[in-house]
């Protein structure tokens, strides 16, 4: 019996359809594993992978659109204003740019609200009665704040009042405490988030002795989101291997 | 999809639906439907594991009881143990990290089993800063738009201004005179001397006077209020550079306030204090947050009360 017109193109749809499902299943396969791979490989050996970490990128570049641009900006510039590192560059505020550790940060965010964030410390507002809201520390006079600006601008290389330098060095290593986070040297923690006074990169203000005063007086406490729960575990990674790869993009630091 | 029009193809779909509408094959796709379904069924049902996931996904480490050990909570625990670079921390190492937070894990789902946040204060108190922490979670991972924050600002403005300074000599006598109101002509005496412009070094030496002590240079407002008390203060932030007060008798005697600098708090624009905004928005958003989260469940909750308490 020879099948009708009509049978032969419901065997036709069948047959298409089931290619298309397959084809899609390859696609999704193919997908599952390069997902698969990026987790299962060491966080911090996927640079060294190139067709890894370009995955890794393209898979990450919309999604820093959607979740990082607002604050960061489109060319990761960083925003000045709110405190939103710039994230183009290698200056790490938390740890030493390791993709697992940006990888951290990403998924438990800063000051965000996450028991695992990044949340050890934040900057004391020293021309408040209370700075600091964790413990007593003192606060600090007018002249002793505009002292320290000027110590660390001066430790930046860009001059100042002799005078006004050593006090400045003077607060820093005592009464202010400032060591205590910035160290001795005032190279920063990246355990804490505590900046590299001596590098002269701005996380806030234009890097005046005024927005220096501002940062001391005032206090800082930027926070990113935990996106834990809200990217997936694949996006999140892709994530950190983009941003490590642009921040190296014009080479490691010697 | 050239030459198939729309009445072919509705054909075909009517020649599919005829083909399975057989009475015989009908029943036999029916009972084999059935049959796949309640053998699933049975497997769940009468086997331990169930129907359980095998397989860790590959954002997982370990299923424990299908609980996932997450994989960036792994490396974040080696990184936190070891403080190596992941390259450098040995498979054995890797093993007793994850060999311990099964241990954890299956602790943590005993204690559950156990009802431990019913009898165990430290739990609870735990699930209670967790339950707020994930509050402002999911507040921080929101980004409040610039009109957001300026509606804020215009709301706040008071709220966001630098901290007004002042330098001042506070001026008392070293021998207080013998009686109040000798006190007080001699303080007239002397803020009219300095007023006239007579040195301050030549008028404290000549009426006998000395610093109170309480000021230290140049202070901050807060500081200055507690320094020299809310009476003298508040005076104080009135002055003007180079203005000498009246004498203000305090409970220690006679005062009299030389003012060097009052620099008095300056509004901030929106564009210096957009930092300072948006964490007092976001912790404002928290707080109403955590508040309406809280009436909800207290709109939910059944809650009985005794009498006396009500």
């Amino acid at each position: 019996m020879t099948p009708s017109p009509t049978r032969w193109t419901a065997i036709f749809l069948a047959a298409a359809t089931i290619l298309a499902a397959g084809a899609a299943a390859v696609w999704w396969t193919g997908v599952r594993a390069a997902e698969t791979e990026l987790l299962r490989t060491d966080a911090d050996a996927i640079p060294a992978r190139p067709a890894l970490a370009a995955f890794a990128e393209a898979r990450a570049r919309p999604v820093y659109a959607r979740a990082c641009a607002g604050c960061h900006g489109g060319r990761l510039e960083g925003d000045a204003r709110l405190g939103a590192p710039r994230l183009a560059g290698h200056v790490w505020l938390y740890g030493q740019g390791r993709v697992s550790e940006i990888e951290q940060t990403l998924t438990h965010g800063v000051r965000s609200g996450d028991p695992r964030g990044r949340n050890l410390a934040s900057m004391p507002a020293f021309a408040r009665p209370e700075p600091y809201g964790r413990y007593h520390i003192p606060p600090l006079g007018p002249r002793d704040i505009r002292d320290v600006s000027l110590y660390i601008l001066n430790l930046q290389g860009r001059g100042g009042d002799p005078a006004a330098v050593a006090r400045g060095d003077a607060v820093y290593h005592t009464r202010g405490g400032c060591y205590d986070c910035h160290g001795q040297d005032a190279r920063g923690d990246g355990a804490i988030g505590a900046p590299d006074l001596r590098a002269g990169r701005r996380l806030y203000g234009d890097g005046s002795a005024a927005s220096l005063y501002d940062s001391i007086a005032y206090g800082r406490a930027g926070a990113c989101p935990a996106w834990s729960g809200r990217l997936s575990a694949a996006n999140i990674r892709a994530l950190a291997v983009f941003l490590h790869d642009r921040a190296y993009a014009d080479g490691p630091v010697a | 999809m050239t030459g198939l029009s729309a009445s072919r193809l509705r054909a075909a779909i009517a020649d599919l639906a005829a083909w399975s509408a057989h009475p015989t094959r009908s029943l036999a796709i029916f009972a084999a439907g059935a049959i796949i379904g309640l053998a699933a069924a049975g497997v769940s049902l009468f086997t331990a594991k169930g129907a359980a996931v095998r397989v860790v996904p590959p954002e997982d480490v370990a299923l424990v009881n299908q609980r996932p050990i997450l994989l960036s909570d792994f490396n974040a625990q080696l990184q936190a143990q070891y403080a190596t670079p992941l390259d450098q921390i040995s498979p054995a190492e890797r093993r007793a990290t994850l060999n311990d937070m099964i241990r954890e894990e299956l602790f943590v789902q005993r204690g559950l089993e156990l009802d431990m946040p019913a009898s165990d204060p430290d739990v609870r108190s735990a699930l209670v800063a967790a339950v707020e922490q994930q509050v402002a979670a999911n507040v921080t991972a929101r980004k409040l738009s610039e009109a957001d924050l300026r509606t804020w600002y215009e709301a706040h403005k008071d709220s966001y201004a630098s901290e007004g300074t002042l330098a001042l000599h506070d001026l008392v006598f070293a021998r207080p005179p013998a009686s109040p109101p000798q006190a007080l002509s001699a303080a007239r005496a002397a803020g009219a001397a300095l007023t006239a412009g007579r040195p301050l070094a030549a008028v404290m030496a000549a009426f006998g006077l000395r610093e109170s002590g309480r000021v230290n240079g140049e202070e901050f407002y807060f500081a200055a209020r507690i320094h020299l008390g809310e009476r003298l203060f508040g005076v104080a932030r009135t002055l003007i550079d180079g203005a000498v007060t009246p004498p203000l008798q305090d409970a220690d005697g006679v005062h009299i306030l030389v003012m060097i600098h009052n620099a008095p708090p300056v509004p901030q624009a929106f564009d210096d204090a957009e930092a300072r905004v948006e964490l007092d928005a976001a912790k404002a958003t928290r707080d109403h947050v955590a508040a309406a989260e809280l009436a909800y469940l207290k709109d939910k909750a059944d809650i009985l009360i005794t009498p006396g308490l009500r």
